[in-house]
């Protein structure tokens, strides 16, 4: 199997199986861009906003993934499931919050679809069922609105009809 | 941005677009969720609404004790606001009581543009849902013309749970002959009344060449009127209330494998006289031609019946409700069956609603006390999260206790009849 090296910010440099390195669409077209064929196994990709511990993540979880499927085509944005993460992703996502944050950030600038769609789900699994102020203090958001601002958009929230 | 930890390092913050992230979390969540999230700060209340807006589907509701003024105070509270989560309006003109329509103090009859300039300047009525009972001189029905014959074009869902019967189709809509084809060019939702006339289906179908979902609680007879217009398929909401005759057009329907989000079935009214196996085929047909089903509801029979057959394309349901219906639960004695384990046949539901109301009618019957005993009899199901009781006006301690033992996780909210 062809092999790409993969390097995180911090020099720390990943052969992969080049069919795992494509999963990411932003390698995929580096590699296009690049010409680069699937003999030069000797190319190093520099990733300069990854580092080691969350790119050794991500060529895990993309590891774990390489045979899936192509996700159905959402058909709709209104409803999305978020109680669809299959266990092997629970279990892989059972991290720090910062880690967790980074893999988000990774899977965005490398462009993994089904990476970023797992996380960010977790993340809105996270934010259900909490009030305002648990948000808050879940992802140490500072309230920045003055007590005025606040009632005004209770007001305009309670015309919105519940479906 | 304070929501995120700053353990990426500098570089990596200032190159990557932390806001599409935070977009693309919150897009995953529903209206009632952004809406709390529109409270945590300045940042997130101008990407819940964003997403509210673009996304979803946020309507502004308008009450019928006094449409006019309630939307002339809405017209006030824009004024005020910068970003409102709005994408449309959900107008109801009128209520009943009995069979007659109740009036409201109205607050005259001055043109719409005049009343209401800031809610039309700046609510984008992309989605409309009017429950419009009898004729009206209000201004919020001359709002609803408005949106109708001059803002039609952007208008992208139509919820029509009622309308007046309009004489004048293309009059009332300001329908051209050379537009008759593209009057609603947007319109990718539809939602029809129970009942709608021929025309004014045909009106709405023809002028809405985007047109992807139908809802409603469509029956074999509109089925049979969206076949005439290749539309069936788009049908996501079937009422499936057999009687012998429809078994062919529910066949036939079943055979377009339409993508159902909602199906109701009831034997009422088919049993003793219809076939058991004509039955079983069309649904088991629905179901699994349905992988996106999510909500079932059914009288207990059918439930049974369902369990027999086995449906194991509809893993995806997560709201079950139940009809209790004496007319043949009790009569055919389908308790004496055995209990029906509700996992298997619904990995991940999670919620249930009984009601005693016959489905697809209106009327609510005499609780039976001994239902109370057998309901704990019939369902197993820890996962439920909740489960509601509707359709009586009350409900006895014992009954809240077998129900805690059937859903032992389950939050029970009784909902009695006004």
């Amino acid at each position: 199997m062809p092999v790409v090296r993969l390097q995180s910010v911090d020099g720390e440099v990943f052969p992969v199986d080049v069919e795992i390195a494509r999963m990411s669409f932003a390698i995929r077209n580096m590699l296009d861009d690049l010409g680069v064929q699937d003999n030069d196994a000797e190319e190093v990709i520099p990733l300069p906003n990854v580092t080691g511990p969350i790119l050794r993540k991500v060529i895990e979880w993309c590891t774990h993934h390489k045979d899936d499927p192509p996700p159905p085509e959402e058909d709709d944005t209104r409803e999305k499931r978020t109680d669809d993460i299959p266990a092997w992703d629970q279990e892989f996502l059972r991290v720090d919050q910062a880690v967790l944050f980074d893999i988000i950030l990774a899977a965005n600038y490398l462009d993994i679809k089904g990476l970023l769609d797992v996380t960010c789900k977790t993340v809105a699994n996270m934010i259900k069922g909490k009030t305002p102020e648990e948000i808050r203090k879940l992802f140490n958001i500072k309230n920045d609105f003055t007590p005025a601002e606040e009632e005004q958009i209770r007001k305009e929230n309670e015309w919105c009809e519940e479906k | 941005m304070a929501s995120f930890p700053a353990s990426v390092g500098t570089e990596v913050t200032s190159t990557l677009s932390i806001d599409l992230i935070l977009t693309e979390i919150l897009s995953n969540l529903c209206q009632k969720e952004l809406l709390v999230c529109s409270l945590v700060s300045k940042k997130w209340n101008l990407f819940a609404r964003k997403i509210l807006r673009d996304q979803k589907i946020c309507l502004a509701e308008i009450h019928a004790e006094c449409p006019c003024k309630n939307l002339k105070d809405l017209d006030g509270l824009l004024q005020t606001v910068g970003n409102n989560p709005f994408n449309g309006l959900s107008i109801t003109l009128q209520k009943t009581r009995g069979c007659d329509i109740v009036g409201h103090e109205c607050i005259g009859s001055s043109g719409v543009s005049d009343l209401y300039s800031t809610l039309l300047e700046k609510l984008t009525v992309k989605h409309l849902k009017i429950n419009w009972l009898g004729p009206s001189n209000c201004p919020a029905a001359k709002l609803i013309e408005n949106i109708f014959q001059e803002r039609r074009s952007i208008l992208k869902g139509l919820a029509i749970q009622a309308l007046p019967y309009v004489e004048e189709i293309n009059a009332f809509f300001k329908i051209e002959e050379k537009s008759k084809n593209n009057w609603l060019p947007k319109l990718e939702m539809l939602e029809i009344p129970y009942g709608i006339n021929e025309t004014l289906l045909y009106t709405l179908l023809d002028g809405a060449p985007q047109l992807k979902e139908i809802l409603g609680a469509i029956n074999p007879r509109e089925v049979e009127l969206l076949m005439g217009k290749n539309k069936a398929h788009l049908i996501k909401e079937f009422e499936f209330q057999l009687v012998p005759g429809d078994i062919p057009v529910c066949l036939n329907f079943a055979s377009l494998q339409p993508k159902l989000h909602k199906l109701m079935t009831s034997l009422e009214g088919y049993l003793p006289s219809g076939s058991m196996s004509s039955f079983c085929e069309v649904l088991k047909k629905l179901l699994e031609s349905s992988n996106k089903l999510q909500i079932l509801k059914v009288d207990l029979l059918s439930l049974i019946w369902i369990a027999s057959v086995g449906i194991s394309e509809t893993r995806n349901i997560s709201q079950l409700q139940i009809a209790y219906d004496d007319t043949i639960d009790t009569n055919l004695n389908c308790f004496s069956l055995g209990k029906v384990n509700l996992i298997p046949l619904f990995p991940k539901i999670k919620s249930v609603i009984i009601t005693f109301k016959r489905l697809g009618l209106d009327d609510t019957r005499e609780f039976l006390p001994q239902e109370f005993q057998q309901i704990q009899d019939v369902f197993v199901c820890p996962n439920v999260k909740s489960v509601a009781i509707e359709g009586s006006d009350f409900m006895p301690p014992n009954f809240r206790a077998s129900v805690t033992r059937c859903f032992p996780s389950a939050s029970i909210l009784f909902d009695p009849l006004e």
